[in-house]
């Protein structure tokens, strides 16, 4: 396995993300508490409704009969402090809880997915206290684990603050399409790789929007601190491509990608999940992606100079179009 | 009559005059700054813990020609060493910019019999024959009474520091103020910074210096000074007008949008939110008109936002139709009217308490809303608070009426301690439950639950058409009848939550004055006169009116007599063709009489201006002994 200053380096880049994610936590604790203050405390009610109304409106009355405000009934209760339990868990774990160790052999998307249902507890949690709050929560149809929400449950805003994770694998397990359906949100992953991987297994995550790498150091963790948006970074110790595609930098594909190291040998072998002919059509993919097109002629740019209509006077370009928007399908 | 001013060497030490409160004016041609000076004087006066009420004195119009008597522009501050909660009624001491306005302001009462006068006095040889002969008709007029008059060569003075003859008198009179007040030029100049701030350092230099140019005058020239001992407050305190309130309400109560159109008074709350609101993540939105402005509001809020509009009366007639749509879809709405004199555009910068039948009833339908009334400038921050709230766990429109008299009065009082809970809380776009329909309204409450566009299950179509729960158009029969019943529930449950109003003075007597709005501390304060005298008055305010709060009828029946006390027009008894059955009333009163089937009378009075305490003192001695039979 690597090495632990990797690992801190990596949850030290990843710091302002685990501290968004334990705000998070913490504010809906809070608001567990005072769900369960409000029914024995100061009347939530009454420092709602603010100082103009002291005097002039009952609280308690108001609090009756307002939507949603009556008392908590047991269930409820229940529901809000075992949340609260659960919550206060999920907020004093530590920096470790956001290090995934993959058993050599064993998926790394399972292990990771396991840990995402684990933190998002808190998101299942929030939706209890919310529900109860709301005086909506129904046993049957709400009946959420505690102890873990699978990240397929997690709403857009909930996965805007997915907690961050720290993945130490062996690079022969890693199988990129398995990892494709947890990129969304914010959703980090940086990958610790240990040799021997295949040369580019992130290269078929590579899309618009995530922000995607394979590095030799930990430099590049820098630059998704202040990215808006799901990114898979792979630290590598090996001979493997060495490319950042960063959905920032352009519009077009080549130009938000940026290659640093090709491998000059193609694989000849399988490694791990990977056959030797996967791997190489991964390399493919890689070239492929930062390679500028180059586009054919336009044929209607070559009928309009037919025409005439490439000259610099707008009413003839404009016949000229309109000619060649006129010819019928089929006819030359 | 005018004082002959000595060498300083030869002159005595002032006569310190010590009194417990002062009310004071400083009157000009309106865009001679007058104003600006009482606000700073106010404002400087209250920070150093003084009580404050201070009264703008606005033209109708907002550029009346010059040297008008009835165009007179200023301020009035009454200040003093205890809590000053009105505007009071005569000026002790006054600063005029010419002998016109200064005419305006004896005509109508405003000067106290021994009030001193501090007169510009330039006009006594300007080179218009006119003028001139204005002045010396005005001063044998002024002369007749026994009025201080004091001559005093601002324009000279200020034309030493500006060579506009109209720039720099507010200052040079502030300098004066700050001499006989012994107002501390730190805080003053601290002040003139801050109403500057947007103005060059020069421009705040050339104040400073007309400022210590009066003080240095006064010094020289004046043989009083005049002490109001001040408390330094022992509690942080905020220093703002209505308007500001309103504004700094509509923050901490997590408003979200605010949409209105400009109208005098209400458009300096856009002001103020102009400045601030999107730092807290607010949009105001200057519509196109007033029917748009509340159009976006309840857009707005129809879509999850916490939205409220703002207007004066004319603007919220036009706004009615609107404030209908809002009741129907039951769509969560704050609309704050400042009310002025009416109707149509009447007097658009005057206080005046006309708008409350519009407020309650002024729709075709059935349309029951919430209207409440802040009665000072801190009520006015903390009414929006309890407004978004009220109107979000009602689903309902709530109307807060304010008036002039609070958009432009200016009160310390104590820093709020912002609250959380006063937020709104965070939009729930969760799923809705299961099988619940957009009004399933609790046969009991009228309440619903509100959906939100997004909401998974929350769909609905919006209809300003007579609808049941699923929102569907009413064709069945019966429909309209429930949900109007339900929309009306509402209030009737609201009203269950509410509290009995609290008396002023002993809990029952010969006279109840019940008053509602910004006359709450001229009332209170005439009272106490009243009961120092022996006459057993007490008074009850108002600070809900639909739903009125509970228990009226019964504290009624403990008085002999019931009086409203209001800044709206009634017709006097005993004027011509007016009997009692046609008698026109105070709209508080005409409210009164239908809730609580009680002879309620009224006093009410449309002058243009707070009501004085003292005349109602006045109308409260006059009702007390014709109870009695001892008629005056």
């Amino acid at each position: 396995m690597q090495s632990d200053e990797r690992v801190v380096a990596a949850l030290s880049a990843l710091g302002p993300r685990i501290a968004l994610f334990r705000f998070a936590v913490s504010g809906t604790l809070e608001r567990a508490r005072n769900t369960l203050a409000s029914e024995s405390g100061p009347s939530q009610t009454r420092i709602a409704l603010g100082d103009f109304a002291a005097g002039l409106i009952d609280p308690d009355r108001f609090a009756m009969i307002s939507s949603g405000s009556g008392p908590l009934d047991a269930v409820g209760r229940a529901v809000v402090e075992c949340a609260a339990e659960a919550l206060e868990a999920l907020l004093h774990a530590g920096d470790e809880d956001f290090v995934v160790d993959v058993h050599a052999g064993a998926s790394p998307a399972a292990a990771i997915r396991a840990r995402m249902t684990t933190l998002g507890a808190a998101f299942g949690a929030a939706t209890l206290v919310e529900l109860v709050r709301r005086r909506t929560y129904d046993p049957v149809q709400h009946d959420l684990p505690l102890e873990g929400y699978p990240f397929e449950k997690w709403t857009a805003a909930e996965r805007k603050l997915a907690p961050p994770l720290v993945i130490r694998l062996d690079g022969r397990d890693l199988d990129a399409f398995e990892l494709a359906p947890l990129i969304d949100g914010c959703v980090r992953l940086i990958l610790l790789v240990e040799e021997p991987s295949p040369p580019a297994p992130l290269a078929r995550l590579v899309s618009p929007g995530v922000f995607v790498a394979q590095s030799g150091d930990m430099k590049v963790l820098e630059r998704v601190t202040d990215f808006d948006g799901p990114a898979v970074i792979a630290v590598m110790n090996g001979a493997e491509a060495r490319f950042v595609h960063d959905p920032r930098v352009g519009s077009a594909m080549w130009q938000r990608i940026e290659v640093t190291h090709m491998p000059d040998a193609q694989p000849r072998k399988s490694l791990g999940v990977r056959s030797a002919w996967q791997q190489r059509d991964d390399l493919s993919h890689l070239k492929a992606l930062i390679e500028e097109p180059v586009l054919p002629a336009n044929p209607a740019e070559a009928r309009l100079a037919a025409v005439g209509g490439n000259g610099s006077d707008p009413t003839d370009r404009l016949t000229a179009w309109l000619l060649d928007q006129s010819t019928p399908a089929g006819v030359p | 009559m005018t004082a002959v001013a000595l060498p300083v060497e030869l002159r005595a030490a002032p006569t310190v005059l010590r009194r417990p409160e002062h009310t004071i004016e400083i009157v000009s041609d309106a865009g001679e700054g007058a104003q600006k000076c009482g606000q700073i004087f106010g404002a400087v006066s209250a920070k150093m813990g003084n009580g404050v009420w201070t009264v703008e004195i606005i033209p109708a119009e907002i550029q009346p020609p010059p040297r008008m008597a009835e165009g007179a522009s200023g301020n009035r501050i009454r200040f003093g060493t205890g809590p000053i909660t009105n505007g009071g009624d005569e000026t002790n001491l006054i600063i005029a910019f010419n002998e016109q306005v200064l005419l305006g302001r004896h005509r109508l009462g405003a000067l106290a019999s021994d009030a001193i006068i501090l007169l510009e006095n330039s006009w006594a040889t300007n080179s218009n024959p006119d003028i001139r002969t204005a002045w010396d008709k005005a001063l044998a007029e002024l002369s007749a009474q026994s009025y201080r008059i004091i001559e005093v060569p601002m324009e000279q003075q200020c034309l030493t520091i500006d060579e506009n003859p109209r720039k720099g008198k507010n200052m040079f009179a502030l300098g004066l103020l700050a001499y006989i007040y012994d107002r501390s030029l730190e805080r003053i100049e601290e002040q003139i910074a801050y109403a500057f701030r947007k103005k060059s350092e020069e421009v705040y230099q050339r104040n400073v210096a007309l400022l210590r140019l009066g003080l240095e005058w006064a010094a020289a020239n004046l043989d009083f000074r005049i002490e109001v001992p001040t408390h330094p407050p022992t509690e942080a305190l905020v220093v703002m007008n209505g308007n500001e309130a309103l504004g700094m309400g509509a923050l901490a109560s997590g408003m979200e949008l605010c949409a209105m159109y400009p109208i005098t008074p209400a458009t300096s709350v856009s002001h103020y939110l102009a400045e601030v609101f999107s730092k807290f993540g607010g949009i105001l939105h200057q519509a196109e008109d007033e029917i748009a402005a509340v159009g976006v509001a309840i857009g707005a809020s129809y879509s999850g936002k916490v939205a409220f509009t703002i207007t004066s009366g004319p603007g919220f007639a036009l706004k009615t139709e609107f404030i209908g749509l809002a009741v129907i879809t039951e769509i969560p709405l704050v609309v704050i009217d400042v009310q002025r004199g009416g109707p149509s555009t009447g007097l658009p910068t005057k206080v005046e308490q006309s708008d409350l039948l519009a407020a309650l009833f002024a729709e075709p339908g059935d349309a029951p809303r919430v209207v409440i009334a802040p009665a000072t400038i801190e009520e006015c921050f903390h009414a929006v608070i309890t407004a978004r709230q009220i109107a979000e766990t009602f689903r309902t429109v709530v109307i807060i009426l304010s008036d002039a008299n609070l958009s432009t009065g200016v009160q310390p009082f104590p820093r709020p301690q912002l609250k959380k809970e006063w937020l709104a809380p965070e939009l729930d776009l969760a799923p809705v439950k299961q099988g619940q329909r957009p009004y399933e309204w609790d046969p009991r409450t009228g309440t619903s639950t509100r959906s939100i566009p997004g909401q998974p299950g929350g769909m609905f179509t919006v209809t300003g058409l007579s609808h049941d729960e699923g929102s569907k158009v009413a064709y069945g029969a019966g429909v309209h009848q429930r949900a109007t019943t339900m929309r009306s529930r509402k209030l009737a449950v609201l009203q269950q939550t509410l509290l009995r109003p609290a008396i002023n003075g002993d809990q029952d007597g010969d006279l109840l004055v019940v008053g509602w709005g910004s006359t709450k501390g001229a009332i209170e304060e005439a009272v106490e006169r009243a009961r120092a005298e022996g006459i057993r008055a007490s008074s009850v305010h108002l600070t809900f009116l639909s739903p009125l709060q509970p228990g009226l009828k019964e504290i009624f029946s403990r008085f002999r007599k019931v009086m409203t006390v209001e800044i709206n027009y009634s017709d006097q008894p005993g004027d011509p063709f007016v009997t009692e059955e046609n008698r026109r009333r105070g709209q508080l009163a005409m409210l009164l009489r239908a809730q609580t089937l009680c002879d309620v009378d009224c006093w009410t009075r449309v002058p243009g201006e707070p009501l004085r305490p003292g005349l109602i003192h006045k109308a409260i001695r006059d009702a007390v002994l014709t109870l009695t039979g001892a008629r005056p």
